[in-house]
């Protein structure tokens, strides 16, 4: 759509397919896998940074998977909600 | 290594600010892909920027402080159940870091301690701090 087009107005929330739920489901798992990686990464470098040898990484990149895929999961809902 | 036991709801509470900082980021992201009517790369691609950057700016700093915050409550406890079973008949205070040994170190009476000390130890061991 482009800008200055009129929007049409939505009526009711479009129905969700099964095949669109696994695709989301799917992007939700690859995108807390990343942040896992992620989240490891970060403790890491993050802990070098302060100069601390005693910082748990595996269990901060583990709470991170959790936390950011809870987070991911409750945005893929509610974008299949809106968009179907 | 001794771990304090936090209930689940006291640790959700503690970390409500980062729940809210990341359901915000989520619910901004969703609303502009609809708006612009994203395609599914796109929003993936976007949901990755934006989730590394609230995991690197926001979540690990916030895990790294509570893993401390963690670490120092364990100490206490160590400390406190170190002065509880070892030295309980020498030791009656455990007050801002020093040890106050009772009344005049050897021993003395209840008295003495509630009416604070008389003498202090000029260097506890380094252990005994917090």
């Amino acid at each position: 759509m482009s800008l200055g087009q009129p929007r049409t107005r939505r009526t009711a929330l479009p129905a969700i397919d099964g095949r669109s739920l696994v695709t989301h489901l799917a992007g939700v798992g690859a995108i807390a896998v990343c942040m896992r990686f992620v989240g490891y990464a970060a403790a890491v470098s993050y802990g070098a940074w302060l100069g601390r040898k005693d910082i748990d990484a595996s269990k901060v990149a583990e709470q991170t998977f959790h936390i950011s895929g809870a987070l991911c999961l409750i945005g893929a809902l509610l974008l299949l909600t809106i968009r179907g | 290594m001794h771990r304090l036991q936090v209930e689940p709801g006291v640790r959700v509470l503690s970390r409500l600010p980062v729940y809210a900082a990341g359901i915000g980021l989520m619910v901004a992201l969703v609303l502009v892909a609809d708006a612009r009517d994203w395609n599914g790369w796109q929003i993936l691609a976007a949901a990755l920027g934006v989730g590394t950057f609230y995991v690197v700016t926001i979540l690990v700093p916030w895990l790294v402080r509570e893993q401390d915050t963690d670490a120092t409550e364990t100490r206490k406890v160590l400390v406190a159940e170190f002065l509880r079973a070892d030295l309980s008949s020498e030791v009656r205070e455990f007050k801002g870091g020093w040890v106050v040994p009772l009344g005049d170190g050897n021993g003395g009476t209840h008295e003495s301690a509630t009416h604070g000390p008389e003498v202090m130890s000029p260097e506890p061991p380094l252990a005994l701090r917090t």
